[in-house]
């Protein structure tokens, strides 16, 4: 490639970034970044604006966390009048996601400068903390250590889609020595003026680099093979389905939490499933009980229909469920084969349009 | 409304109610009389319809009157407040003057009252009377009474008059007394018609009669229209094809094209233009059902921009199409099976076994108009003298509907139009319409012959698109016609050299940006616009003047003050660069055109040697005429097949073109002094019309229609409409035709503008709605905008066609059926 | 047949008999050749004669020995959607190819006739024996007795004229006509000379031969004065 290059980084990546994040706004390319940060009160890194140099400078946005998925806050900030452009430094899985919002008019994507990094996979946010107890330097021991690596979110894991795609800048951490350099991609005609003006100067990629990338890739690709095949099959019945979902307490975090469901107010809360009594007593004498809140494997179903095409494998749901109900892995492979029947990639481009409107009976069955 | 116009409409198939409803729409009073006790004429007995083949049957049921129904249903002929429909009435004559008509009307025998029937069956037990069953005489008897239609609207039961002895015993056993006789037996006059409109169709040919290649004696040997029956799945088999004879299983099936047409031994000189199709289309249906399907023709007729795609298909799927016409259809002694010879090319016969055989049957030669019809005040729509397909059938009905408004209101001063125009806020009472050729200059005229006001605007300088310069007197006259009309109408403002930019705004409140002839701008405020932007002939590329585009064949390369450039030898080649990809389909007006010009050529010199080669003669209806005065004119006609087309090259001398001669089996060479290609035509202007009015056009960028059959003169767009060769290829008096149809359809949607239209169909939930747009990806009609004002998706009533795929798309139910939330529908139970 | 090209061609597009139905009316449907008995034999087709006629090249198939491979059964004509007449056109062709393609039992046939009244060639007097031995053996059978063999009898009603077979191979076949008229008691007669009731002209395509055979015949019933004709073919 060669809109890449190489940054020194002294020993501390985490610096080298903030510094590039800064330069963006004094170069006054932006107006503020987003990006993961601690608040005063908080010690899980979470998306922040960041409009001062300061704070920017002390900001993590190495850091192997997601809090909450960052798609949405990027795609209300972007929202804003076109005076305010931010960058917005994302996870592939957010920035996907932050995409299809885009399809959606739920973010203008003009408004931002896009940048992700090459990610490994988070830490689910209780192991963050735990680990950032043992290890102060979590931000940058994570990318140098394999066993912490190994630590990363089960849907991390298995994530194939590592690498940004649709991105301006892209942070590379793989098959290097962050502690002398970290690499900086630039894409797309945005991404090279931004080069232009930060004056990279264009560099080789090692053999070894690409090396490291590929042997992430096929481990990967197996652990996503194995666990679409387990998952397949297990929820192939409707009565696996159940069993999966069975510990369901119908509190909606994985709708909150998903970044590609954007409905203001999801139907789940609405009317369509709210029984009245006299149903629940006709359905309870029916089958003699009835477990409530009901409806459950509907939410789920509905869920589904409206976003398995928009599944960017993020595994916030997993995340958030107090059941611990495997939800990414459940929506990640339906989600997989829903998309390969319509030929469709979520976030691999906000021309792309949702197959949704665009099905066509002849061309598409 | 107009109450003292009243008209009367004869026959209810689907040009009648059409009619009907057209008149209906414009304010009057209309009569609608049916001979038979079921509406719909030969579509009851279609029930699978191209492009699909899927069931169109409920398009044309007749059902309970409803209140708000879909546009294209047909049913809207019966519910509507100002049509009376009588069935079971026959027209024996009318008389008298336009406005003041009398029609001698028979109301015919026992009649069965739906409202009593309770379908027992008790009085076809009875019946003593058998008659062949009348949707499909060839397959078999039923009583005198009968289910009428094959499916259960109202008058499940009728009785044909025809047939019925008047014996009463169905009456004597009916249990709930619903059997009578029709009130007043006998011939009475219904008086005080303004006009009449006659939608009768035609008569078929009748094979059995006639012991067509010896059918006479054959169950087996049926017609296309009893075979709609034997695969229509509410047929007498239930869809499942077998043999009349003896129910067996049927293997294979032959149909056998033009019977009773092309055949001068009949007096049928003609061609009926959709036998073709239809035969096609049964092939296509008997194969799935895993049937071997073999078609006997002569030339397929398959013209304009659809159906070569649907012979493309019919070949993939292993239809035999096999060139030449059989001989005589014979059973031998301990065969189950008929027995058909044919000789497929020279030398070769051949004995085939077939469990079925088709005749496709068009018009029966010996078919006549009643005298009556020639009376002035009565409008006979094309469909009563020709067989034409549903669309066909539609915008003949629709233009003979505006005739007869504008003659009567020609003759009788009562201003028609006045009904349509209103200044209501929702629909600008004017058209725009874009195209001067004879489908534009049509519906301009149409329109303000009935009191509408219309832009026409027209790229070119001169009005009359290619037709002007027809070599056909007649087309020539009628546009020329045309042209000085619509110049002369104070209704019409004519646009020359003006370029169309933009048009926007809602249905109804459309705004359309141009340049004019000076190049300034100009805003034209319009309810509805009629898109005639025609084609253009494709390009020959040479610089050879003596390779010539069959268009271009200019009149003075004919006339005898130049005789020398018709003598020598002439060739012309025919589908030159189309019905295959790029432009793979018919251009309809080039067969015609070629035998036209080849006539000419022999006439003015009949040293003349003059030859065609073609792949499928493509004229429908009289023009098989054109066809035969050519063969005995002395051109000389050679079929090629699509692989293997004649190869040309210019030398000094001559163009030498080389091909084969099936018939003698010979490779043949002509040194030719001039070759005349017929490329087609392509519609240029055609896929930018439709970018700016923001309506489909198809792949090889004609206008498209909403549906092919049953609105083909609509766009998707609500108060958009689209006609003439830009839709789809046509004669110049076809596209008068579709021109003064379109103006009709254009007319019932400004009426909409003046009636209580009950508003949206769907409705927004403001709230709720996140302004994802996927409503307006999803709508195919552009229904739905973001509206500023509420800052949530919105829909504009006018063009909402209530289709409901907003709302499938909208993942929280922001968009929502008006008057159907979840409660009003438990309610219901 | 002597006509130049451009008469020849006038006369092909008119059409034998004249009128609408000449072969450039000919759609190529096939329906005669797939009524044709003689369709792919030899290569013969009947849309070759057809094509043939259209394309001026008549004489070219007159000069063919296709034209006498067609039975002239006539059942392409029967069948033919525009009334084309093919059989006419298959004698026409025939008459072209002048002497050098007939078949040769034909133009022997019609050089006898046309030398001596018959297609044998039988002199008068054979013909006479002949006959009248038959009639003898006739009047040994039971109830014919008095058969009387009438040849040149003036007044009849009819004149009879022979197939040529009855006089040379199968005239045992004779007294079966015989008995019919002797028990209808009708008034019949047997011309002397020029008695061949079998006129190869009409297969050769040769007018003249065909003009030759009805005079023989016409003159035969002025000379005897019959008021019908009895014609076997």
């Amino acid at each position: 490639m060669h809109n890449f290059t190489l940054i020194k980084t002294k020993g501390d990546p985490g610096r080298t970034v903030n510094s590039l994040l800064a330069g963006l706004v004094e170069k006054e390319l932006v107006q503020g970044v987003l990006t993961l940060a601690v608040g005063p009160f908080s010690s899980l890194p979470m998306p922040s604006l960041l409009c001062s140099i300061e704070q920017i400078k002390n900001s993590s946005p190495l850091a192997p966390a997601a809090g909450v998925s960052a798609a949405v806050h990027a795609a209300r900030i972007s929202r804003g009048p076109e005076k305010f452009r931010t960058a917005a430094v994302l996870r592939p899985c957010e920035l996907r996601a932050l995409v299809e919002l885009a399809k959606l008019n739920q973010a203008r994507l003009e408004n931002l400068v896009l940048i992700s990094m090459e990610c490994p996979g988070r830490l689910e946010n209780r192991r963050y903390l735990e680990l950032r107890s043992e290890h102060p330097d979590l931000d940058v021991d994570y990318y140098l250590h394999p066993d912490l690596q190994a630590e990363a979110s089960g849907t991390c894991l298995s994530c194939t889609d590592f690498i940004p795609e649709y991105v301006h800048l892209g942070i590379c951490l793989l098959g290097l020595d962050l502690k002398q350099e970290i690499g900086i991609s630039w894409h797309q005609e945005q991404g090279e003026e931004l080069a232009r003006v930060m004056e990279f100067v264009s560099g080789q990629e090692s053999d070894s680099r690409r090396q490291a990338i590929k042997e992430l890739e096929a481990a990967r690709k197996n652990a996503w093979l194995n666990l679409q095949e387990k998952t397949a099959q297990e929820i192939s019945t409707p009565e696996g389905l159940q069993k999966a979902i069975g510990d369901c307490l119908g509190c909606f975090n994985c709708q909150r939490a998903c970044p590609v469901c954007f409905c203001r107010d999801c139907v789940s809360s609405r009317e369509a499933f709210e029984q009245d009594p006299e149903e629940l007593y006709d359905r309870g004498a029916r089958k003699g009980s009835l477990r409530l809140p009901t409806d459950l494997t509907m939410f789920h179903l509905t869920r589904l229909a409206h976003m398995a095409h928009a599944c960017v494998g993020c595994g916030q749901c997993s995340s958030v469920c107090p059941s611990r109900i495997p939800l990414a892995d459940i929506f990640r492979t339906t989600g997989a084969s829903t998309q390969e029947e319509l030929g469709y990639r979520p976030g691999r481009s906000p021309d792309e349009p949702v197959p949704l409107v665009r099905f066509s009976e002849e061309k598409d069955t | 409304m107009n109450q003292n116009v009243r008209a009367l409409v004869i026959g209810a198939g689907i040009s009648g109610i059409r009619a009907a409803l057209d008149l209906a729409e414009a304010g009057h009073s209309v009569l609608l009389t049916e001979k038979a006790l079921a509406p719909g004429g030969l579509l009851l007995s279609l029930d699978r319809q191209f492009p699909d083949n899927h069931c169109g049957l409920c398009r044309i049921l007749p059902g309970d009157i409803t209140g708000r129904v879909w546009n294209a249903c047909m049913r809207r002929g019966f519910g509507h407040p100002d049509i009376e429909y009588l069935p079971g009435v026959e027209v024996l004559d009318i008389q008298g003057t336009p406005g003041n008509l009398s029609a001698l009307m028979n109301r015919r025998g026992l009649k069965v009252d739906p409202q009593k029937c309770t379908g027992c069956l008790e009085c076809l037990k009875v019946c003593p009377v058998s008659q062949p069953y009348p949707l499909a005489p060839g397959l078999g008897q039923c009583k005198a009474v009968h289910p009428s239609a094959p499916h259960k609207p109202d008058n499940w039961l009728s009785i044909n008059p025809d047939a019925c002895t008047l014996c009463g015993k169905c009456m004597e056993v009916c249990p709930t007394g619903a059997i009578h006789a029709a009130e007043g037996n006998g011939p009475e006059s219904m008086d005080k018609l303004s006009l009449a409109v006659l939608a009768t169709g035609v008569e078929y040919f009748d094979p059995q009669l006639h012991n067509h290649l010896g059918c006479g004696h054959w169950p087996d040997a049926i017609t296309s229209l009893d075979f709609e029956r034997l695969i229509s799945g509410v047929g007498p088999t239930r869809g499942v094809l077998r043999r009349p004879s003896d129910l067996g299983k049927v293997r294979k099936a032959a149909w056998i094209q033009c019977a009773g047409s092309r055949n001068l031994k009949l007096n049928a000189d003609h061609c009926s233009g959709i036998c073709c199709m239809i035969a096609l289309k049964q092939a296509l249906l008997a194969r799935e059902k895993g049937m071997q399907c073999a078609l006997f023709y002569m030339d397929l007729r398959t013209p304009g921009r659809n159906w070569q795609k649907y012979l493309n298909q019919a070949q993939q799927k292993g239809i035999r199409l096999i060139r030449c016409r059989p001989h005589s259809i014979v059973r031998d002694p301990g065969e189950d099976s008929l027995r058909i010879a044919y000789a497929p090319a020279p030398g070769e016969q051949r004995d085939e076994n077939f469990d079925l055989i088709v005749f496709s049957v068009g018009r029966d030669p010996g078919y006549k108009l009643p005298a009556w019809a020639g009376q002035e005040g009565v409008i006979v729509t094309k469909g009563s003298e020709r067989v034409l397909d549903i669309a066909g059938s539609l915008i003949a009905a629709s233009a003979a509907a505006g005739r007869a408004l504008r003659s009567f209101s020609d003759s009788c001063a009562q201003p028609g139009g006045e009904a349509y125009v209103s200044e209501h806020e929702h629909i600008h009472p004017s058209v725009l319409v874009v195209g001067g050729g004879p489908a534009g200059l049509s519906a301009a005229l149409s329109l303000a012959e009935q009191k509408t006001q219309v832009v026409l605007v027209e790229k070119k300088d001169h009005l009359g698109g290619h037709a002007i310069k027809s070599m056909v007197p007649e087309v020539r006259e009628q546009v020329l016609e045309l042209r000085d009309k619509v110049q002369k109408h104070p209704e019409i403002e004519v646009l020359n050299e003006a370029r169309l930019q933009s048009c926007t705004g809602p249905a109804g409140r459309f705004v359309a940006r141009l340049l004019d002839a000076r190049g300034h701008k100009r805003e034209v405020k319009h309810g509805a616009a009629i898109l005639a932007c025609g084609t253009n002939p494709s390009r020959v590329e040479t610089e050879d003047p003596r390779i010539i585009n069959v268009f271009d064949l200019p009149e003075k390369l004919l006339s005898p003050d130049a005789p020398g450039n018709s003598s020598g030898r002439t060739v012309f080649i025919l589908c030159s660069g189309t019905r295959r990809e790029p432009a793979d389909y018919c251009s309809k007006v080039c067969c015609q055109l070629a035998l036209r010009q080849a006539i000419e050529i022999r006439r003015l010199n009949p040293e003349s040697e003059v030859t065609i080669f073609y792949r499928d003669i493509i004229v429908q209806g009289d023009d098989e005429q054109l066809y035969t005065r050519a063969r005995s004119d002395g051109v000389c006609f050679i079929p090629y097949l699509p692989e293997k087309p004649p190869v040309f090259q210019a030398g000094e001398k001559s163009v030498t073109v080389q091909g084969v001669d099936p018939y003698l089996k010979e490779d043949l060479q002509i040194e030719a002094d001039r070759l005349i290609l017929a490329s087609g035509v392509i519609p240029e202007s055609a896929s930018d019309l439709a970018r700016i009015f923001d309506i489909q056009s198809t792949e090889h960028g004609f206008l498209k229609e909403a549906d092919v059959k049953y609105r083909p003169l609509d766009s998707v767009r609500a108060g958009i409409f689209v006609c003439g060769s830009g839709r789809n290829p046509v004669l110049a008096g076809e596209a008068v035709l579709e021109g003064e149809a379109a103006a009709q359809t254009a007319l019932s949607w400004l009426a909409r503008g003046r009636r209580n239209w009950p508003g949206s169909f769907v409705r927004v939930k403001t709230a709720l709605c996140s302004l994802c747009a996927m409503c307006l990806q999803a709508c195919p009609f552009k229904a739905r905008y973001p509206d500023e004002h509420t800052g949530a998706m919105a829909v504009d009533a006018l063009a909402c066609q209530g289709c409901g795929a907003c709302i499938a798309v909208c993942p929280n139910k922001a968009s929502a059926w008006a008057g159907q939330e979840e409660e009003e529908m438990h309610e219901l139970e | 047949m002597n006509l130049n090209d451009a008469q020849l061609r006038e006369k092909i597009a008119r059409g034998p008999g004249g009128g609408k139905n000449s072969p450039r009316i000919c759609l190529g449907c096939g329906t005669c050749a797939a009524g044709c008995p003689m369709t792919g034999i030899e290569g013969f087709d009947p849309r070759i004669i057809v094509r043939m006629a259209q394309t001026n090249r008549f004489q070219e198939l007159g000069n063919s020995v296709l034209p006498w491979l067609c039975t002239m059964c006539g059942r392409c004509e029967e069948s033919c959607p525009m009334d084309v007449r093919i059989v006419s056109m298959v004698r026409e062709a025939r008459g072209m190819g002048g002497n050098k393609t007939i078949p040769e039992a034909i133009r022997r046939g019609i050089e006898m006739f046309m030398a001596h009244g018959n297609n044998l060639g039988l002199p008068d007097e054979d013909f006479g024996f002949i006959v009248e031995d038959v009639a003898e053996e006739l009047t040994e059978e039971p109830g014919f007795e008095d058969f009387v063999l009438p040849v040149d009898k003036e007044d009849a009603r009819l004149l009879f004229t022979l197939h040529n077979k009855l006089v040379n191979t199968q005239n045992e076949d004779l007294k079966h006509w015989w008995k019919i008229l002797h028990a209808a008691e009708e008034s019949w007669t047997l011309p002397g000379s020029s008695w061949e009731g079998v006129n190869w002209g009409l297969f050769s395509g040769q007018d003249e031969v065909l003009q030759a055979g009805v005079d023989t015949i016409v003159k035969n019933m002025e000379r005897l004065k019959t008021r019908g004709l009895m014609y076997p073919e």
